[in-house]
């Protein structure tokens, strides 16, 4: 049986991905690839706000606080599936070798993202067991009234 | 598309002042008013946040975002204090 030496089967597949893959059209393919999810994000992330402020305009009239709670909390899971987005982007952004200027930025933005989604979740889940809570208790104080 | 998110932020900013103004206006209770407005800042920030490319504008949006956030968790941890538009 005749083999080859693994080293030169290496060699050969490199070659074969390097034609088939050259580092400009991968570099090209991941901008664009960034650019679309950073959008998608960004998008998300505006109409979240246009979404919490028709949902504003609709509990206005009641004048009731509490209704406030639940328009941001509407507005919070847009925010966090819109930071999600552009997490997956700044990682993304790290798959071609980039400078260490564009590299910092990448990981001061990717820090305050992480940060204010870690922030954002926890908020959420606080405001939700609180509303939870309103609607539990809520049922009981009317019983009470005379 | 920086443009554009530029200008999708200060819309965004914009419309968080009047709603948090209309929110006051309609409710008296600046603790209800206040977190609403500034989440939408925070949102205005996220997407200025998007939008920038340089060192200055990153630390700006950064520290935006962030004291925004400082101020609704405190406004929000500090609920049994009584804040001064609070109709009681």
């Amino acid at each position: 049986m005749i083999g080859t030496a693994p080293g030169y089967e290496m060699a050969m597949s490199n070659d074969v991905a390097v034609e088939l893959l050259p580092e400009e059209t991968l570099r090209a393919a991941v901008d664009t690839l960034v650019r679309l999810v950073e959008a998608a994000g960004a998008a998300i992330i505006f109409l979240g706000a246009v979404v919490a402020i028709v949902q504003f305009l609709r509990v206005l009239p009641r004048r009731d606080a509490h209704e406030f709670v639940r328009v941001r909390l509407t507005l919070g899971r847009f925010l966090a599936l819109g930071l999600e987005f552009q997490l997956a982007s700044d990682i993304l952004s790290t798959a071609v070798a980039p400078t260490w200027e564009e590299l910092g930025k990448l990981a001061a933005v990717a820090a305050i993202r992480t940060a204010l989604n870690y922030f954002l979740s926890r908020e959420i889940k606080e405001q939700e067991q609180a509303v939870d809570k309103d609607q539990r208790e809520e049922p009981s104080k009317t019983g009470n009234r005379p | 598309m920086s443009h554009l998110l530029s200008d999708l932020s200060l819309a965004v900013g914009a419309a968080a002042v009047v709603v948090g103004a209309v929110a006051l206006a309609a409710t008296r209770d600046l603790r209800a008013a206040l977190p609403l407005m500034l989440d939408l800042l925070l949102a205005a920030g996220l997407l200025r946040l998007a939008a920038s490319s340089t060192w200055t504008a990153i630390v700006t949006a950064a520290g935006l975002v962030l004291i925004r956030k400082v101020v609704t968790w405190t406004i929000l941890r500090n609920g049994a204090a009584p804040l001064p538009l609070h109709s009681r």
